[in-house]
């Protein structure tokens, strides 16, 4: 199995609080990795230090490393580069104050495609695989900001694809959207790992079991274990720990 | 998140308004022995005979200063687009910069144009030495004697100091008030800096940086209007000289000052529309 990123000893520090403690593991490529753990047990923050977004905290410090296809991504000149490659879905949902055609057109103009037709083209592809397009067709020059919480989500997914990233980071993108769209969503995310990798970062445990390919199990800034699915979810896992938190008897 | 302040930024500020208390009592105690000064060598009453020459000509020129104080704005708007954007909030220059223009933001202008005017002119002669080693461009305007191309540095000078500070404050808290959220959205999604900046940052701050230059433009006209309010006062008998132009500033000053709150009205109800 190849390997798309490849973490070793990553530690990361707010201050003198440590959000990460010194976590080894590896990606595969077009997996689905699920990221499960209670709050505070840095999941937000692994996926801060991948696309360099940390870099904005100013007391965060990094020691170890992070590859991306064997590259150490802390060597990549080019930042806003490694950006585009890498999708990133936040939880809270941000619509740009822009119409929600230039939503979803912001990154490939900032990479600087121009071409009208291309870019219709990325836009309603990407609506539709965020499974916003059939409610928004009509309205594309209306504010992004105007969108229900939920339709604001779903535009911010469209967003990270627009720029068809290699890897798919999603932080509890499911919180402000109802089940039946989560489904059809998670439908598309089982379709989009034939061209990508998706890190899923999850408080739905569920949500990792249907679609995680392998899930690994964050806690107090620890990896505790990382599996396949099957093992984490079943009745004996490695830790006592992640048994209890996916069957909810957690402390 | 502007609202939430700690204990040491607290304790920050209190240090620095009293230094800046001490640094004005300094000046005005320091200033009035040079006054008491002046009346003995000249007989007559030291602010009259200062003013009296300092005055007349400075409003031969006032139309320059304050087109000179509209160019201020613009370089402070810059200026505060690279402390805001480009250096740390760590960066000792910074706070350093901070710290002075939150000194300099708080006195009220017609407090400034006095003493500004009484500290330059009392120097006028270390001044005239320093300012002929940078002759004044030919074409600027009609300034024919030495003396007035003194008043005229210390009156762009007064005006620069006053007009500047306000600016860059104003403009910092306009791109402060572009949530962090929107930017990280756009930096996550691959913008560089300058694409951040451009199509996100600005836009949404425009109408506030706007403001932020009327207010201090508005502040400018206020204080030549006092200026010259004060000259007709003291040194004419009839009040019909300098009245006219005192209205015409006074009022320029004011629409300057309704135009910068209604911007701010009506980005507040957009914003408050969008969110």
């Amino acid at each position: 199995m190849e390997n798309k990123i490849e973490i070793s000893g990553l530690q990361v520090r707010y201050g003198d609080k440590t959000a990460l403690n010194r976590i080894s593991f590896d990606v595969h490529k077009n997996e689905i990795l699920g990221i499960i753990g209670p709050a505070q047990s840095g999941k937000t923050t692994f996926l801060k230090v991948i696309n360099r977004t940390l870099e904005f905290i100013p007391e965060a410090t990094v020691e170890g490393t992070v590859k991306l296809d064997g590259v150490d991504i802390d060597t990549i000149d080019d930042v806003y580069e490694l950006r585009r490659r890498i999708g990133m879905v936040l939880p809270l949902p941000v619509g740009l104050p822009l119409s929600i055609y230039d939503n979803v057109a912001f990154a490939p103009r900032t990479a600087g495609l121009r071409t009208k037709s291309e870019l219709d083209e990325i836009v309603e592809r990407c609506l539709q695989q965020a499974a916003l397009w059939d409610e928004v067709k009509d309205r594309l020059d209306t504010l992004g900001t105007k969108l229900s919480g939920g339709q604001q989500q779903r535009l911010t997914i469209a967003r990270a694809l627009s720029h068809q990233p290699e890897i798919l980071c999603l932080d509890e993108f499911s919180i402000a959207i109802d089940p039946v769209t989560t489904m059809r969503i998670e439908e598309v995310l089982k379709t989009l790992q034939t061209e990508m990798t998706i890190l899923l970062v999850t408080n739905l445990v569920q949500q990792a079991k249907r679609l995680a390919t392998r899930t690994a199990f964050f806690l107090n800034g620890d990896l505790i274990e990382i599996d396949t699915t099957d093992i984490i979810f079943s009745d004996n896992p490695g830790s006592q720990a992640t048994y209890d938190y996916v069957n909810g008897t957690f402390g | 998140m502007n609202s939430m302040t700690t204990r040491a930024e607290r304790k920050q500020k209190i240090v620095l308004q009293s230094i800046a208390f001490i640094i004005l009592g300094v000046a005005f105690i320091f200033l009035w022995h040079e006054l008491k000064n002046a009346r003995a060598t000249s007989g007559q009453p030291a602010s009259e005979a200062i003013l009296l020459s300092a005055l007349s000509p400075l409003f031969n020129n006032l139309y320059i200063v304050l087109s000179m104080s509209l160019l201020a704005i613009l370089f402070g708007i810059a200026f505060a687009f690279y402390l805001e954007e480009w250096l740390p909030a760590t960066n000792w220059i910074r706070r350093l910069i901070e710290s002075l223009i939150a000194i300099l933001t708080g006195i009220p202008s017609i407090a400034y144009g006095i003493l500004a005017i009484l500290i330059f002119f009392s120097y006028a002669d270390t001044l005239k030495e320093a300012i002929e080693a940078f002759p004044l461009p030919e074409n600027i305007g009609t300034i024919p004697s030495q003396i007035e191309t003194t008043v005229f540095y210390a009156e762009v000078l007064t005006f620069i100091l006053m007009v500047m500070p306000l600016t860059i404050k104003t403009t910092q808290e306009a791109l402060r008030s572009v949530a962090t959220p929107i930017r990280e959205a756009a930096y996550v999604l691959g913008a560089n800096q300058w694409q951040v900046l451009t199509r996100q940052v600005v836009p949404i701050a425009f109408t506030r940086i706007l403001a932020g230059g009327c207010r201090a433009m508005s502040r400018a006209f206020a204080m030549a209007a006092l200026l010259i309010g004060i000259y007709t006062w003291h040194y004419t008998t009839e009040l019909r000289g300098m009245s006219g132009r005192f209205i015409l500033f006074l009022t320029v000053a004011l629409f300057l000052s309704i135009f910068s709150s209604t911007l701010i009205w009506v980005h507040g109800s957009n914003s408050a529309q969008h969110s």
